[in-house]
């Protein structure tokens, strides 16, 4: 049989990936991104799924060490690799926004960005013209502008609710983003079986939603 | 003081199994190409950065890697070695009789995105055809492709083909910015149907416009099939032009027999200021990568003051020589391997014996180790010959592992 690899991200978006791919007749009760097997398979149907943190996704499945991934638009945009995006997936959805405290930049000519995104602020503010210095996190972006490292931050923003807890707001929005189904260049032209969990799950968005 | 024993990243050493088994690939390969007509040449790898640094080949500008020379120009490592080559043929070889068919197999030097897991240095093999405006030529450049792949027993591969002309010819259709019409074949490059609609729908396009470019990322695999569903489509004569030209090429293959390999992408987005015609490219089935890409490029040679049509692909040989280990049985031809053990005094006869046994085609060594059988286990001898101050040359068979 012909196996697929499919790569799904560890965090917030599992439960729907899970969902999804049940809903399409994968069963997913026995695979866990706690299982200590890298890579795990769905009995009786072709497809393996490993379990990635989510900005090895694109890059794994650019190199076709999996023909298939699951992943957020934000990260595709800031890692810029060369795989088919063919589906927006509508889970996980939130904002990229730019935030502060209320009236914090005003008057201010060049800004210090707090960032997990480096690529996408960089973009954003070139288009605007705005000069800004990047500073890359890693993790609890929402503290930079409060001990003073940056004026504002460039994150996602789900509800909101963390950075009302920081007396952050929201400055700017940037865009939407969701979960989307990423290829592999080579592995969709020369798996067929690709195209079928494709056409399943292409035929469950436009149904299920 | 110890030195830095680093390397820089994105290049390698091959050992010798790996320069072995490369030589070998690169050697039926080039053996092949000669066959089948094309005459090798070689560019030089440092090359002046005005070269390349047309506006079309923007991909490459700072991707390229640069020297300052003595008297303070530019000089880059060649990227790419379609460019040199047309520059070769324009300025000391538009003479020849055309067609002009010409191989290569050259180092190039990209700078990637660090730590992406990229070679920054690989070894690219490919042809180039100038001067036929056909589409015979692109047919030849496709069935070499085949048959260069199936002279080196791989067998599960697939060669794609778009036609350039068919985007164009719908594009030319669209009144738009630079930026935006970019932005469309991106779209369609990365098959993302939904940013592509939302990017037509900004226009007020016709709806036979609109539905067939939405469905150009869709129009791929047999080639039946995806002329079935043109058949419905109402298309423009530029459009309909680049496809009656893509089926003569497509005819032409089945002639050859090789219509097994072929697959459609009329949604193939490939250097779209640079290519001008057919396109192709070629995966293995077990590897997630390109093996080889090319296409007509009728416009390069015009930079160089000569109107000339050119079509061509290159082999990435490391991705190939990889296809060709994911699909294994590949044995790679072994010579015998006879190791002279002689003293002093008879040098002079094991030195006859080795030019005579290398005649033959074998690996003779006279022996320099001092632990002779850890040697001989090693190297894989197959076998030992001592020539001793006293007795007259005799084999002593180890059998080789």
């Amino acid at each position: 049989m012909e196996v697929v690899k499919i790569a799904l991200t560890k965090g917030r978006l599992l439960k729907d990936q899970i969902k999804l791919l049940q809903a399409i007749g994968y069963d997913c009760n026995h695979i866990s991104p706690q299982d200590r097997r890298l890579v795990q398979e769905i009995p009786d149907k072709g497809l393996q799924v490993v379990f990635l943190k989510a900005q090895d996704v694109p890059t794994y499945v650019e190199h076709g060490i999996v023909d298939m991934g699951i992943v957020g638009k934000d990260v595709l945009l800031e890692v810029k690799k060369k795989l088919y995006e063919v589906a927006d997936l509508r889970f996980g959805r939130c904002h990229l926004a730019v935030a502060g405290r209320k009236g914090g930049i005003d008057g201010k000519r060049h800004l210090k960005v707090a960032t997990k995104y480096p690529n996408i602020a960089k973009e954003f503010f070139a288009a605007k013209g705005q000069s800004v210095e990047i500073i890359k996190q890693e993790g609890s972006v929402e503290l930079a502008p409060l001990l003073g490292l940056s004026d504002v931050i460039l994150d996602i923003v789900e509800t909101g609710s963390t950075l009302r807890a920081n007396g952050l707001v929201v400055l700017e929005e940037v865009m939407e983003i969701s979960a989307r189904l990423v290829l592999n260049k080579v592995s969709y032209k020369t798996k067929l079986k690709l195209r079928q969990i494709i056409d399943e799950i292409d035929l469950q968005l436009k149904g299920g939603c | 003081m110890k030195k830095k024993v680093i390397l820089p990243e994105g290049v390698e050493d091959l050992l010798i199994d790996d320069c072995h088994f490369r030589r070998e690939i690169e050697g039926k390969l080039m053996r092949y190409l000669e066959l089948a007509g094309y005459m090798e040449v070689q560019t030089p790898t440092l090359e002046y950065y005005d070269l390349f640094s047309h506006d079309y080949l923007s991909q490459y500008g700072n991707r390229m890697f640069k020297l300052v020379d003595t008297n303070g120009s530019l000089l880059v490592l060649r990227p790419d070695c379609t460019i040199p080559i047309a520059r070769m043929v324009a300025t000391k070889m538009k003479d020849f009789t055309y067609p002009i068919k010409l191989s290569y197999l050259n180092n190039v030097f990209r700078m990637d995105q660090e730590q992406s897991g990229r070679k920054r240095e690989y070894r690219q093999a490919g042809v180039e055809i100038f001067g036929v405006d056909s589409y015979k030529a692109d047919v030849e450049a496709i069935v070499t492709a085949i048959e260069a792949l199936l002279s080196l027993g791989l067998m599960e591969f697939q060669i794609e083909i778009g036609q350039v002309k068919i985007i164009k010819g719908i594009l030319k259709t669209l009144e738009t910015t630079e930026d935006h019409q970019v932005a469309i074949l991106q779209a369609i490059e990365n098959k993302n149907l939904i940013r592509l609609k939302e990017l037509l729908d900004a226009f007020d396009l016709q709806a036979d416009t609109q539905k067939l470019i939405e469905m150009l990322p869709t129009l791929m695999g047999n080639p039946y099939d995806v002329f079935t569903k043109l058949n419905e489509m109402v298309l423009t004569r530029d459009v309909e032009e680049g496809l009656n030209e893509l089926k003569k090429v497509l005819n032409l293959v089945k002639e050859y027999g090789y219509e097994e390999y072929i697959q459609l992408d009329l949604g193939m987005v490939a250097h779209m200021d640079y290519y001008t015609g057919i396109v192709f490219k070629g995966f293995y089935k077990g590897l997630g990568t390109v093996i080889l890409s090319g296409g007509r490029y009728d416009g390069l040679m015009e930079d160089f003051g000569l109107s000339c049509s050119a079509t061509g692909f290159a082999f990435v040989v490391n991705k190939l020589i990889k296809a060709i280990k994911i699909q294994g049985e590949y044995t790679l031809s072994k010579n015998k391997h006879i190791l002279i053990v002689a003293a002093d005094s008879k040098y002079n006869k094991a030195s006859a014996i080795a030019k005579k046994d290398r005649s033959e085609g074998n690996i003779v060594e006279i022996a320099l180790a001092e632990d002779l059988d850890n040697y001989i286990k090693h190297r894989r001898v197959d076998e030992v010959m001592v020539i001793s101050n006293c007795s007259e040359a005799g084999g002593v068979g180890y059998g080789g592992s």
